[in-house]
């Protein structure tokens, strides 16, 4: 699993790879009560716009941690958006991109990287 | 800035945000949760940072709102707009009358520097260092009985205790020496009332349609434009700033099948751009967006980041 600046999280290593926030990133914004998904078969680039989550406080855009199209939503969330709470990093992913280049993901933050990132604030 | 109770809120697993420069809780556990608390329970708010004055001066106070303070009884609390010199509101706030020459008067946390300077230029002002503490919800009388509705009283331990809230349901504020308050706030959180945040304070209040200064009332909004115009009803004589700004926008509320309307989102109809959301959040209780806006003409529809969303108008409160 990769991570990025903007609190996203990939599984690279799967072939339709699975993109969510972070546990942390569902504590600051708080319980999440609608997803705005996009269209299966939308290609993105690194660093687009994809999805929108909307917490009790505020709308967060979801950015693409990789170039890409998507190929899945998590249609679990449209009745259930408090999945992203509950299970940010499993159950709560929110949609699967076909990576146009899977090695590109090898560039994001591992772990621990991610980890210092967010002691740091 | 932290209240006193700061070090309770950590303890109590409080998020904790800035709002106005104050270090407060947005929530705890759930904001929705806290959110029905309210609706169906009890919760307890931490609203220290509100800021509290006290004044004498009943004329001014006449002049400064267009509310005749001279009409209500001693013990009476009620809700006015403090008026500045073109016609805008410079806060929205709740006047305390303990008697013809003795007033609290309840401020913004965001207009306290304000509210004093402009208060300042009228009359005396003093400003009360207080904790301040809100139960609000139909079971408030399991823990403290309730005055009359916008009135106050004070209790056996000496506190101000008074009818009002900005939740619409049931419920008290309390004023009391900031080094109590915590021991009061652990009380009632240990015998029940859930700790509420900042972002549960927010949906209850939009969901009664109540107005947030800032969003439906600032210094550019004629008062007669917005979700508060009630205030201004009985007022025959001059008051500061009357008539400033000409009415030429009216506040409506909707609801959104789908999708939520923040602050600023634009509203049509049709094709014409109307007005903007001033408020807008997603409803606990309905389960669907609600907002207020302020417009030219009743709106179709919202742009909500480049999509047109369908939204009905409907009457308040939405719930």
């Amino acid at each position: 699993m990769k991570f990025t600046e903007t609190h996203e999280w990939v599984d690279e290593t799967k072939e339709f790879a699975p993109v969510g926030i972070t546990t942390y990133a569902q504590q600051e914004l708080g319980e999440v009560v609608y997803v705005e998904l996009p269209q299966v078969g939308k290609k993105v680039e690194k660093g687009q716009e994809m999805a929108v989550l909307e917490s009790t406080k505020a709308a967060s855009d979801i950015y693409s941690p990789c170039a890409g199209t998507i190929v899945e939503v998590n249609q679990r969330l449209k009745e259930e958006p408090g999945l992203i709470n509950q299970d940010p990093q499993g159950e709560g992913w929110i949609l699967k991109i076909k990576l146009t280049e899977p090695k590109d993901a090898a560039k994001l933050l591992d772990e621990a990287a991610y980890q210092a990132l967010v002691k740091g604030k | 800035m932290r209240t006193t109770l700061y070090p309770y809120h950590l303890e109590l697993g409080a998020k904790m945000g800035t709002f106005a420069g104050w270090e407060m809780p947005l929530w705890y556990q759930s904001a929705t949760v806290e959110h029905l608390a309210v609706r169906h329970k009890a919760g307890l708010f931490d609203v220290s940072h509100m800021a509290l004055f006290e004044v004498s001066d009943e004329k001014q106070l006449e002049w400064l709102t267009p509310t005749l303070f001279s009409n209500k009884l001693d013990g009476s609390v009620t809700y006015t707009l403090l008026m500045d010199e073109n016609g805008g509101v410079k806060d929205d706030i709740l006047v305390y009358k303990w008697s013809a020459n003795r007033f609290w008067i309840v401020a913004n946390a965001a207009n306290r520097e304000k509210v004093r300077a402009h208060l300042s230029k009228w009359m005396e002002v003093e400003e009360k260092e207080m904790a301040i503490l809100a139960l609000q919800g139909p079971e408030t009388e399991k823990f403290h009985p309730i005055p009359h509705k916008m009135s106050f009283v004070t209790n056996s331990n000496g506190y101000v205790v008074s009818g009002t809230g900005y939740t619409g349901e049931k419920g008290i504020e309390i004023f009391l020496p900031p080094d109590q308050a915590t021991a009061l706030f652990r009380k009632w959180v240990e015998q029940g009332a859930t700790p509420c945040g900042l972002a549960a304070r927010d949906t209850l209040r939009l969901e009664k349609g109540f107005a947030l200064w800032g969003h439906e009332l600032s210094e550019s909004i004629a008062p007669e434009e917005s979700v508060a115009a009630w205030v201004l009803k009985n007022r025959d004589s001059p008051y500061l700033g009357q008539g400033g700004i000409k009415p030429r926008l009216h506040p409506v509320s909707f609801v959104l099948q789908e999708g939520i309307a923040r602050e600023g989102a634009p509203l049509f109809l049709g094709e014409k751009e109307v007005g903007k959301v001033t408020s807008g959040t997603f409803s606990p209780c309905l389960k669907q967006g609600i907002g207020l806006g302020l417009v030219t003409d009743n709106p179709d529809h919202v742009m909500i980041r480049g999509k047109k969303m369908p939204l009905k108008l409907v009457t308040l409160p939405f719930v």
